[in-house]
């Protein structure tokens, strides 16, 4: 079993040296998905924060 | 790598610019600090995370998209010619040499010294927004000008095929424009949507002060500013370079040259980089009467306006402009101010985005007539194409799509946090946990001590 390099050896011949080489465009999806996700979850949480503190500004600023 | 003297060349280019990356990250240190120290005790926490997300965020996307652009948009595309698949394609974020590969040295340090002008683009915008606008908002804004924007200026203007160099005879070594006129511009286009704090204005329009809640966070932040903007000039420069062969002399002639491959030499932009940022000082202490906020920033602004040209001016002339820049910057600053009722929390748009635009205009009849590139065919640098540059840069791709998304966030309701939540402040409740916490903790010891005797 080996995901890339097997040995050190004909080093001018070997280029990329990290694991799964040809894989690229998975991972780039892979990431552009999570980027967009984290967005989305992000603006979910903000908004709740904010419902939160202005429930803080009506107790402590209106009575 | 196969001889030592090209390996040695190779591997002290790799190591360069690696060298400018810890020394830019000290920008970002210094911007946290800055914001934080202007911000008020409400808000500290959510300011503070507002800038520092900012970093993955482009760091990611600049990954995934921002350093093709550079590569592949040279010619606009459709200005000048189509898109340059060929150079684009080892800059993919799927290519190969886009991580470790034992055949390249370059792309990965390359791509850093890039990324970490894109952090400072979007960094640059988030002092001017404090205190009001969304991190949802400012994050989708701070990508926009990180990884998208500000990367076709430089495509356009800061590339040796650059279209703008070509054709305009554009001319910016150290990215008066296409760094700080950009993210100035893009800085005010979102301020005229996102409007002033609460208060921060009388009934009558006149201004009331919201002042540095921490001086000396504010001074340190601009000095670590100052000592990254080290970085970020070597950064622009390739280190060496046979520039005999480039220009077809018969002898070779290995200097350092700025980003066109025009000839320079890191001694040269020492003496600008220095008398520039003392001219900005000087001018900023005397304008500003000794205030302490405008001195600092205005050392930077100083630096900013002449950077345009610091790879070729005298040191006297450095700092004369960094002068001229500084006055304008400082007045722009409260004209804009009083006449359109623009909440510039820390003077980004000032310092970063007027600075710019006059350093821009300055560098075109400064250096007027000399080469914008070692190349045949193009464009001598001249006021007329340094100024359109100018408009370009803090215009069409700062301040427009700065608006344009500004005003799309405010129409989906997204660009600006509740009246509320601004008066309350964005860290209320951290503070209510936090104050609950310390009560616990005071109890506990109490407790203790009633038990000591």
């Amino acid at each position: 079993m080996s995901t890339g390099i097997e040995a050190w050896k004909n080093l001018a011949d070997i280029g990329a040296i990290y694991p799964f080489v040809g894989s690229e465009v998975m991972w780039v999806i892979i990431g552009l998905v999570l980027w967009i996700v984290w967005h989305v979850l992000q603006i979910s949480a903000e908004k709740e924060h904010h419902e939160k503190a202005k429930s803080h500004f009506n107790q402590n600023y209106r009575g | 790598m196969d001889n030592e003297l090209s390996s040695l060349t190779t591997i002290f280019t790799e190591f360069y610019y690696w060298v400018t990356i810890p020394l830019m990250f000290l920008i970002h240190v210094g911007f946290c600090m800055y914001e934080v120290g202007v911000s008020r005790r409400k808000n500290h926490m959510h300011t503070l995370m507002k800038n520092t997300m900012l970093i993955p965020l482009v760091t990611i996307t600049f990954f995934f998209f921002g350093w093709w652009i550079y590569w592949g948009w040279p010619n606009g595309p459709g200005i000048t010619g189509g898109v340059e698949w060929e150079a684009g394609a080892p800059n993919a974020p799927w290519a190969e040499t886009m991580g470790p590969h034992l055949g390249d040295r370059i792309t990965g340090v390359f791509w850093a010294a890039f990324l970490l002008f894109s952090w400072t683009a979007a960094s640059i915008v988030s002092g001017s927004v404090i205190e009001r606008i969304t991190n949802a908002a400012f994050w989708i804004l701070a990508v926009a000008i990180g990884s998208f924007f500000w990367i076709i200026d430089a495509a356009w203007g800061w590339h040796y095929a650059g279209w703008m160099v070509q054709k305009l005879g554009y001319h910016d070594a150290y990215a008066s424009g296409v760094i700080h006129a950009i993210a100035g511009g893009f800085g005010l286009g979102v301020l005229f949507v996102l409007g002033p704090r609460i208060g921060r204005f009388r009934a009558d329009g006149t201004a009331r002060n919201i002042n540095p809640r921490n001086p000396w966070l504010v001074a340190i932040g601009l000095f670590l500013i100052y000592t990254g903007f080290w970085g970020f000039y070597v950064a622009c420069n390739v280190p060496i370079i046979d520039m005999g062969a480039e220009v077809g002399d018969e002898a070779a002639f290995f200097t350092a040259t700025n980003i066109y491959l025009g000839p320079t030499t890191l001694s040269g932009i020492t003496f600008n980089f220095l008398m520039s940022l003392a001219g900005g000082l000087l001018a900023g202490y005397w304008i500003s009467k000794g205030d302490a906020f405008w001195t600092y920033s205005s050392g930077l602004a100083g630096i900013i306006t002449a950077s345009a040209g610091n790879d070729l001016y005298h040191p006297i002339q450095a700092t004369i402009i960094a002068v001229i820049g500084v006055i304008c910057a400082y007045k722009m600053h409260f004209w804009m101010e009083r006449k359109f009722k623009i909440d510039d929390a820390v003077g980004a748009v000032a310092v970063h985005g007027y600075a710019g635009f006059v350093g821009l205009v300055i560098c075109g009849f400064v250096l007027w007539g000399y080469p914008s590139s070692p190349y045949e065919g193009y464009a001598a640098i001249n006021p007329l194409g340094q100024f359109v540059g100018a408009l370009i840069m803090f215009g069409l791709l700062g301040f427009l799509p700065g608006w344009v998304i500004a005003k799309i966030l405010h129409g989906m309701g997204m660009l600006r946090i509740p009246p509320e939540v601004e008066i309350v402040g964005l860290d209320s409740l951290e503070h209510e946990v936090y104050d609950a916490e310390a009560a616990e903790i005071e109890q506990a010891e109490a407790d203790v001590a009633k038990t000591l005797n």
